[in-house]
């Protein structure tokens, strides 16, 4: 998903959201209004995290982001290496 | 030799010489393409891993952060290390994998699918491994961490099932 593809995610949640809401307000279905802001508040970090990682690569090369993912892996180990070392 | 071909037979030959010199810039230009789209696939491979390897990172620190918390037993920390470190090996020879070959092509399209298949199976172990954190707050995190390093791998199988 590119970052305008997430970005429209975005709008479309935070579209559902003030449906939601209004539901609430007008004392409709408010179990499952309660329900769709819970999802969408769950689904906001997600879509961000995307929105965020995506313009983070846009107009990268294939070598920069496999670049980046060797140092990303290198810390990974690093630090699991370490939990293991310290739990053991 | 010219002069001993009928005059049709020379006709015959400027034709295929003609196809032959109008040929040669399109298959030049079509196996730049194919090139181009292959490079292409390989970036798309690239990002969905980094994709993975990103959230690996940010697994990696929520499961030390909870461990810090005492959210977590020092043998949930063991073994869900155990596997991070497991998919983290799968990642870097994917990534070592795309650096080497730069192109995806369908001579080396199976190597591709079968180190994805591998990372799939070390993903399960750690969505297992997710079952010794005992606080649900805290394993829905984790296995959303998961789904997202799974999804990135499941994308990477379905554009290589696409190379033919």
């Amino acid at each position: 998903m590119n970052a305008s593809k997430a970005s429209d995610k975005l709008l479309e949640s935070s579209s559902n959201l003030v449906t939601a809401a209004n539901q609430i307000a007008s004392g409709g279905n408010t179990d499952k209004a309660g329900q769709i802001i819970d999802e969408v508040l769950e689904a906001l970090p997600i879509i961000l995290e995307w929105i965020q990682e995506e313009k983070s690569r846009e107009g990268k090369s294939a070598d920069e982001i496999t670049k980046r993912n060797e140092e990303l892996g290198s810390e990974v180990e690093r630090m699991n290496k370490e939990d293991l070392k310290s739990s053991t | 030799m010219l002069k001993r071909l009928s005059k049709g037979g020379r006709i015959s030959l400027v034709l295929i010489l003609l196809l032959m010199l109008t040929a040669c810039p399109n298959n030049s230009n079509n196996s730049n393409q194919v090139k181009d789209v292959r490079r292409e696939i390989a970036r798309e491979i690239a990002v969905q891993i980094h994709r993975a390897e990103n959230t690996l990172l940010r697994l990696t620190e929520y499961k030390r952060v909870l461990a810090k918390d005492g959210k977590i037993d020092v043998k949930a920390n063991v073994e869900i290390s155990t596997y991070l470190l497991q998919v983290n090996n799968i990642i870097l020879a994917a990534n070592n994998f795309l650096a080497n070959t730069k192109v995806i092509t369908p001579e080396n399209r199976q190597q591709a699918f079968d180190l994805i298949s591998n990372g799939l199976l070390a993903i399960d172990k750690l969505n297992q491994s997710g079952t010794f954190i005992t606080d649900s707050k805290y394993a829905k995190q984790f296995f959303e961490f998961v789904r997202i390093i799974q999804s990135a791998f499941q994308t990477t199988r379905i554009i290589l099932e696409g190379i033919r």
